[in-house]
């Protein structure tokens, strides 16, 4: 079995540790409570041969805000990157960008995946999938997502996981 | 110096830290006996236990494999060094989680790895954390609707001045938009304006307005953290931002501001329609939000996150451009009983009281932080020597100790203080305040309300929690502890000598304990009850000791509220008295103020219950606790004893006079007989003869002494008084 480490990031309140939650428990939480630090999760993709199955080692990481920076050597070892934004939260794609030259410059052109959360609410987005245009994440790996009501949270992480494993 | 690496050992084991030393061929092996936390956490991580006290520390925590990458770098270097990790969560199998930080030191060398549990403080951390994000998100909303209420206002502006050529009917339509709106030309030339508009830049009439233009005024402003606010205007685009602008008064406000340029069939701008809101309010917040993060929101002192940052800047300033710093620890003496009692909010404000007092006795120059609950802190580096660290030191006992009045009572309040500098005591700034730490304990066992300047007797004296719970219960089955007595005299003359006995705890490394060491872990744990059985039995066993050599003596025992509550004293005493035949009569109960704080009616029939069986009751370090002298009366007392604080400040200061000289007066009154504790000098015995004091106990007279000695002198004494 794979053994292969993911990190979540993106700004504060997106709903990382949220989706983490729905992935791995089937569990949703309306309640905010904001992370401190780093809380590590696994869980297994199973794969038709034993081989191919991999744990991911999921890296929930403190969302950016003023007080806090992502640490880059958090992102050391990450085989790929779940970034997330909230839909309903332009200011959440403000930090993206120095995110995504933070993950380059220190692990290179590892795989991302860019989740849009919050889907449950796309009647009040503040921005649309072309507002992420310029991050330069590619259409096939962007995913509008729901902890709530588990909407893609399995797809996104598998897709994270099929990028991985090329 | 093994006696010092014991103590440092259960001093880091007290503080929920596991210790590890990574060995030459890349194991970790523990420094000393691990938490049961961080063993039940590995055995949950990691089932292979550890053989030979090997622990794969990489393998069971990958944060941790993580971090050893950065920790080699600091192992690596030639000089000594740390590494924090930062925080990070874990979980135990019954889902409980913890939250941990490890750090990596570079000890002379040895390459250290500890672990520290931090579940306890997580609470208050997460707390301003969760409140500072959740004001942001409130603030981003209010933001939104802002923004969004701008852009449909400004389509409807659009459309008007596209379809209209005068502004009209749009004057009034706009007077009372909640927005300030201006519509004004190319040049800036007013057009059309609203009352919001005055209101925000406090004008008083269109001439104000139009001195300067206000469009112009924007784009200066704006252009500070918006360059490129000209080249979109001027080429006819739409702009919006927020930043800081000034009104007609001086006063500085946040702005946000969205501008739409109106253009002719030739592209040419013939208006600018400017939407404008005052969110200073917000902007106010986020910057409380930085401020909250930074202080304690009880004092408005920096608290202790501010406090870690100040000192170690402090501290590799220092170390850069050298000099030395001062840390005061301030820690308040008897605070919990105070929280206890009088609840959190009356105990807020003590604390209030306390950083008021603290700051008016310190120079505006010097850091003075709240770090939680009873604890201060205090940095200066403003000092020529060690002189001058003491006098502040002194400045900060005396402004702290003085009444505090609540509603029903005055309270007295004191403070310990333990003093530490770098970089003599320590030079990375855990380590100037564990030695400021053990300096304030120092002075609480000294006798709090004083300070001591950090030195190496600190360490010894300051026996960690853990290693004292753990000792206990040996202890009392390998017969470690021992009774002294301390006479209490009577100048007049009396048919009974009195003692009061004293516990000791000859530990077995620690050497010989004193009950501060040992008395308040015990109580927490519960095992006073164990110790408080102990002490009743073996003072009858020393009072049969004297009455088989025909000495007719009476000894005190300090007996703990815990015993009120979770024991039957009545019965242990009875158990006890019968055991050595012993009468009643030669037995007394020294019972603090405390014990009748919880529940009054019980103890004192518990007290009536003891006192019907011919034992005497003695009211112990009276005056220290609620001075409230009105239920004196109501405690079935014998005698009161006067805190050694009082009289150790006789017979100079005037406030001890007073109230020693009324203690006595109302004792008496009540037919209560008063025992002075501490006397230690001439002044102080011939005062309180004067003041028809009964009895006196102190160094004056006698240490305490083991019970042969103590009957070698009451036979001594006999003789005198036969002869």
């Amino acid at each position: 079995m794979l053994n292969k480490k993911i990190c979540m990031v993106g700004a504060f309140a997106v709903g990382k540790t949220s989706l983490v939650k729905q992935f791995v428990e089937g569990i949703f939480d309306e309640k905010y409570h904001t992370t401190i630090g780093v809380k590590i999760d696994k869980k297994v993709i199973e794969k038709d041969s034993k081989s191919d199955t991999v744990q991911l080692m999921i890296w929930d990481i403190e969302g950016v805000d003023v007080f806090t920076n992502l640490k880059p050597t958090y992102l050391r070892g990450s085989s790929g990157i779940i970034l997330v934004v909230d839909g309903t939260r332009r200011k959440t794609l403000e930090p993206t960008e120095e995110i995504i030259s933070i993950i380059k410059e220190h692990l290179g052109n590892i795989p991302i995946v860019l989740l849009i959360n919050k889907s449950d609410l796309e009647t009040s987005w503040q921005f649309q999938i072309e507002d992420t245009l310029t991050l330069g994440i590619a259409d096939s790996n962007i995913f509008k997502t729901s902890a709530k009501n588990d909407n893609n949270v399995e797809s996104a992480f598998e897709r994270l996981v099929e990028l991985i494993s090329k | 110096m093994n006696n010092e690496i014991v103590v440092l050992k259960t001093i880091l084991q007290q503080m929920g830290v596991a210790g590890f030393r990574l060995k030459d061929d890349g194991f970790f092996v523990p420094l000393f006996d691990l938490p049961e936390w961080f063993s039940q956490l590995y055995k949950n991580k990691f089932t292979v236990y550890p053989e030979n006290d090997h622990y794969f520390l990489g393998v069971a925590f990958p944060f941790i494999e993580n971090f050893l990458f950065d920790a080699e770098q600091v192992w690596s270097k030639v000089e000594s060094d740390s590494l924090y990790s930062g925080l990070w969560t874990e979980e135990l199998q019954d889902g409980t989680e913890l939250y941990l930080e490890a750090e990596a030191i570079n000890a002379n060398g040895q390459a250290v790895l500890l672990f520290t549990n931090e579940t306890t403080h997580f609470d208050v951390r997460h707390k301003v954390f969760q409140a500072a994000r959740d004001l942001a998100l409130k603030n981003e909303q209010l933001e939104n609707t802002v923004q969004k209420h701008q852009r449909q206002l400004q389509q409807q502006l659009e459309g008007y001045c596209t379809q209209s050529t005068s502004f009209g009917e749009l004057t009034k339509d706009i007077e009372k938009e909640s927005s300030a709106v201006l519509i004004c030309r190319q040049d800036g030339g007013v057009e059309v304006y609203n009352k919001a508009l005055i209101d925000i830049y406090s004008l008083t009439n269109k001439f104000e307005m139009q001195k300067e233009s206000l469009l112009e005024k924007w784009v200066k402003e704006a252009e500070r953290i918006y360059p490129e606010i000209h080249r979109v205007l001027e080429v006819g685009e739409h702009w919006e931002g927020e930043f800081e602008s000034t009104d007609n008064l001086n006063n500085k406000k946040w702005i946000r501001l969205m501008i739409a340029p109106i253009v002719d069939d030739q592209r040419n701008v013939v208006h600018y329609i400017c939407i404008a809101n005052d969110i200073s309010e917000s902007r106010i917040s986020l910057s409380e939000l930085e401020r909250i993060t930074q202080v304690d929101a009880n004092t408005k002192l920096p608290n202790r996150r501010s406090f870690w940052t100040f000192l170690s800047d402090q501290i590799e300033q220092k170390r850069l451009v050298g000099g030395q710093l001062g840390l005061f620890y301030v820690d308040l003496d008897h605070f919990k009983q105070i929280n206890d009692n009088l609840g959190p909010e009356q105990a807020d404000f003590l604390l209030n009281t306390v950083a008021t007092r603290l700051k008016r006795n310190l120079k505006k120059k010097d850091f003075v932080a709240h770090l939680g609950a009873d604890e201060f802190a205090v940095i200066t580096t403003d000092y020529r020597d060690n002189d001058c660290l003491k006098k502040i030191a002194e400045r900060i006992v005396s402004g702290i100790y003085r009444e505090v009045s609540f509603n029903e009572m005055t309270l007295n309040v004191s403070a310990s203080v333990g003093i530490a500098i770098y970089p003599q005591h320590g030079n990375s700034a855990r380590q100037v305040v564990k030695s400021a730490d053990f300096a304030m304990y120092h002075a609480k066992e000294m006798g709090r309300n004083q300070y001591q300047l950090f030195g190496p007797n600190n360490i010894t004296e300051s026996i960690p929690k853990l290693h004292i719970e753990q000792g206990i219960r040996k202890a009392i089955k390998n017969q470690e502890f021992e009774l002294v007595f301390q006479p209490q005299i009577c100048i007049g003359e009396k048919d009974i000598y009195r003692a009061e006995a004293l516990i000791r705890w000859n530990h077995p490394t620690l050497g010989t304990l004193k009950p501060n060491n040992f008395i308040p872990v015990a109580e927490e744990s519960g095992l006073i009850i164990e110790i408080g059985r102990w002490v009743i039995d073996e003072a009858c066993s020393a009072l049969m000791l004297f009455s088989n050599n025909n000495l007719k003596v009476k000894i005190g025992i300090n007996v703990s509220p815990k015993q009120f509550k979770f024991s039957n004293i009545a019965n242990d005493i009875v158990e006890a008295l019968s055991k050595y035949s012993v009468n009643p009569s030669q037995l007394e109960l020294e019972v603090t103020e405390s014990a009748f704080m919880e529940d009054m009616d019980d103890v004192i029939k518990q007290l009536q219950d003891v006192r019907k069986l011919g034992v005497s009751i003695s009211l112990d370090d009276f005056g220290t606790g609620y001075s409230s002298l009105s239920y004196l009366k109501n405690l079935p007392a014998d005698l009161l004893k006067i805190d050694r604080s009082f009289i150790s400040e006789l017979p100079d200061n005037k406030q001890s006079k007073t109230i020693v000289d009324s203690l006595i007066n109302l004792a008496h009154e009540l037919s209560i007989e008063v025992i002075a504790e501490g006397v230690e000098n001439e002044q102080q015995l011939q005062y309180l003869k004067d003041l028809g004091c009964d009895y006196f106990q102190g160094y004056l007279f006698h240490y305490p002494l083991h019970s042969e000695r103590l009957l070698e002198l009451y036979q001594n004494l006999t003789k005198i008084d036969a002869s």
